[in-house]
């Protein structure tokens, strides 16, 4: 039998310290968590305004607004909710688009959401939504639907199975390409209205050892980007949804083909910057923000951001024009872009009621203000005319004039194929390592695997 | 041995077997459990909050079917994820990187820190500052390296290819991390850089503690320097190339960082790997089960590495 000679030895003095340091940890591992804000006491109100406000106490609000006019704008609609002393008090927490999702999803399982979320409805909205975590706000938006601009757009950006789950907030249009007047002017190339002119001009930069396209499609959706510009002007937005929905088309009939082999031609032509395949999307924009490429495709957002205070000024002024169509492309009307930011309540909110106040006030002619005024392209009627700087109210009105615009598509694809099949293929046109042929095949295989 | 006198002792003076025995040695246990408790207590608590508790989700969630938004929608699938995966060609693809970057980095990473720490047994002068040196990328940040990295290499405002170019090699320069062909030992490379040092390390502690007069031994004989280390050193050093064969072959299985950090998998799955591709599939396709099921394939493969390390490749003879 084995003894233990060492534990004779124990002191009664060490055996008490060594019980109570036990007795402590036990009690600590074991008591109730501790509040993690202490409660506060209602605000004073101010009767003058709030109005229909229902509820008191703090509202947690997540977003992804971290830089540009979207950190600008959502500061700014934080400090003037809160500076109405109304009872409800805001508390903002900005986390980064690369995590945003996975935080979301970690506290939507984990049963403690915030009471507003922000998200980037369609795809997420039908997720969120069929798990139960979102809260019907159908009724809401009906009473504040008139207030939106494309409110159809937004209304299918939040519905699932007929209900509504979120108001839109943002739209934003990735119909544009931004250029270097410098450059173009020292090669004298004028501003391309057309694909083919474009192109010329690429050739003339490419010969005279300019970069002509900055691109960091490492991501992937970069070059998506590329490839939605080529793919609603061959194909149109109604068949792509044919296609999405598996009814009428299919994303191997000839104008998706041509739309990858319109993408793959600038990367075998020599046009993109060297490290398209490789670099990140920061690093694409350092590209032309630096001055080495003469044009760069981005989202509308970049516009909001480039004239925020902290900002370093590029060497030229930045110019923008809209993304060129062929001659003989089939469809001359649709754009791409789509409402990309949109507020929800989870049914999970510990503080409901005061968040569907907040949400209200959020879709109001005030807040939208607000945000166009900080350069984002706010969807409340009215408010980018109003407040919005010239190159938003540009960007928006180009966008709201076309015909229809396909969302990001990506958005509309399950996940498994729209940032695996799409996403990847993007990159393997770009390499070399996928004809267009094989890279809509992956996608239709994809599309027909989720169903 | 004096330990050894200690813990016997105390037995011979005991009436073995008798009531009052048992109930001594009971008392002695439950005082040494009460004294060791409080400090084992932190770290268990730990190691099993932070360890064997995501493991054990980890292998249940393998077998479930689960979007990651609701608990109450998780669904047991049996083996469907396993059974998934033979018709998944990235997991295969992925499975194959692995064992490319297993052999690649292990490979490299044991010659370069054992070739380094038999010179720097040389006393060579500064050898002090080179162990300090070579360790110092071990010390710093997975996430730091790749980031660094991934700019250096950038063919767009990188500084690889421009040195490349102003030593009249260009042709040496490219795409580094966007060609399929290259950014497999791209990164191969930068993993062997971060962590051969500790590895180094390892040899050098070793190499210090063996005895000298083996070595004079070995000179008073006739041996020259090459057969002294073929005969002698590497002889001395094989419990330490196994240990060290295992700790960069767990830890090349457990990549993850640098091929997140540097290219995502990309491009387009040419440095995927298992790790990366089921945090694809647990957090971006909302296939948590899929995920957790690719995860316990590598946990298996690591495990198996590990017993066969700790089976056969124990040493028989110290010295």
């Amino acid at each position: 039998m084995k003894t233990y000679p060492y534990a004779k030895g124990i002191s009664p003095t060490l055996q008490v310290i060594s019980l109570a340091i036990l007795l402590t940890l036990l009690v600590t591992a074991c008591s109730p968590t501790a509040p993690t804000q202490a409660t506060q006491p209602p605000a004073a109100t101010d009767p003058a305004q709030t109005g229909a406000v229902q509820g008191s106490g703090e509202v947690s609000l997540w977003t992804e607004f971290t830089a540009g006019g979207e950190a600008a704008g959502i500061e700014e609609l934080i400090n003037t909710w809160n500076g109405m002393n109304n009872g409800i008090t805001i508390n903002h927490r900005p986390i980064g688009n690369e995590e945003f999702f996975t935080v979301v999803r970690t506290a939507l399982a984990g049963g403690v959401p915030p009471d507003v979320l922000q998200f980037e409805g369609y795809q997420q909205t039908r997720e969120f939504a069929a798990a139960g975590q979102l809260e019907d706000i159908t009724d809401l938006w009906n009473s504040v639907k008139d207030r939106f601009d494309l409110a159809d757009a937004g209304e299918a950006a939040c519905t699932f199975e007929g209900k509504v789950y979120c108001i839109p907030f943002t739209f934003v249009t990735g119909w544009q390409i931004f250029y270097n007047p410098d450059i173009l002017a020292e090669h004298n190339i004028e501003v391309p209205t057309t694909m083919e002119e474009f192109l010329a001009a690429a050739e003339t930069l490419k010969n005279a050892g300019v970069t002509p396209i900055a691109l960091g499609n490492q991501a992937g959706w970069p070059g998506e980007h590329w490839w939605m510009g080529f793919l609603v002007q061959r194909c149109g937005v109604d068949t792509v949804y044919q296609a999405i929905r598996m009814e009428g088309a299919s994303f191997t009939d000839e104008c998706f083909v041509q739309s990858a082999a319109d993408f793959q031609n600038l990367a075998q032509a020599g046009y993109l910057s060297p490290g398209a395949a490789s670099d990140d999307y920061g690093l694409g924009q350092a590209v032309f923000e630096s001055g080495q490429a003469a044009f760069f495709q981005t989202g509308a957002w970049y516009a909001s951001g480039w004239n925020q205070p902290g900002q370093t000024p590029t060497p030229f002024e930045i110019s923008i024009m809209p993304f060129p169509r062929f001659s003989d492309a089939a469809n001359q009307e649709d754009v791409f872009g789509a409402i990309t930011h949109v507020f929800a309540v989870p049914s999970g909110a510990a503080n409901k009621e005061a968040a569907l106040s907040v949400l209200e006030w959020l879709a109001s002619e005030e807040a939208g203000n607000i945000w166009a005024k900080n350069g984002n392209a706010s969807v409340i009627a009215g408010a980018v005319d109003n407040s919005a700087p010239q190159v938003i109210k540009d960007l928006y009105n180009n966008a709201k004039s076309a015909d229809k615009s396909l969302p990001w598509i990506e958005n509309e694809l399950p996940p498994g194929v729209g940032e695996d099949k799409v996403y990847n293929g993007t990159v393997a046109l770009i390499t070399g390592a996928m004809t267009p042929e094989e890279f809509m095949q992956s996608i239709q295989e994809g599309l027909e695997a989720a169903q | 041995m004096a330990s050894s006198r200690l813990v016997h002792e105390p037995e011979a003076t005991m009436p073995s077997g008798s009531a009052e025995a048992r109930r001594t040695g009971f008392a002695y246990q439950a005082r040494a459990w009460l004294l060791a408790a409080p400090f084992l207590a932190p770290a268990l608590l730990f190691y099993i909050l932070f360890m064997l508790v995501p493991m054990v989700g980890t292998l249940a969630l393998g077998f479930t079917e689960w979007t990651g938004f609701n608990f109450a929608d998780i669904r047991f699938v049996g083996f469907d994820n396993f059974a998934e995966m033979r018709e998944d060609p990235i997991f295969w693809l992925s499975l194959r990187h692995n064992l490319v970057f297993l052999v690649g980095a292990i490979t490299l990473k044991t010659l370069v820190a054992l070739l380094l720490a038999l010179a720097l047994d040389q006393r060579i002068p500064f050898s002090n500052l080179f162990r300090g040196v070579f360790l110092m990328p071990t010390v710093i940040s997975l996430v730091v390296v790749g980031i660094v990295f991934r700019l250096a290499l950038s063919p767009s405002l990188g500084l690889v290819n421009p040195f490349f170019n102003a030593i009249g090699l260009p042709f040496l320069g490219g795409d580094w991390l966007g060609d399929p062909n290259r950014v497999l030992p791209v990164i191969i490379l930068v993993d062997t850089w971060h962590g051969f040092g500790l590895y180094m390390f390892l040899f050098i502690s070793r190499l210090v503690s063996i005895s000298p007069e083996l070595h004079e031994a070995a000179f008073v004989d006739g041996a020259n320097l090459r057969q002294d280390i073929w005969h002698i050193t590497l002889p001395l050093l094989k419990p330490t190339i196994a240990m060290v064969l295992l700790l960069a072959a767990i830890d090349s299985l457990k990549i993850f960082a640098h091929v997140y950090i540097m290219t995502r998998g990309g491009p387009s799955h040419a440095s995927e790997v298992l790790s990366s591709w089921a945090y694809f599939q647990a957090f971006t396709a909302n296939k948590v089960g899929y995920g957790n099921a690719i995860l316990i394939v590598l946990l298996v493969i690591t495990f198996i590495l590990a017993y066969i390390q700790v089976t056969r490749f124990q040493p028989k003879e110290e010295y």
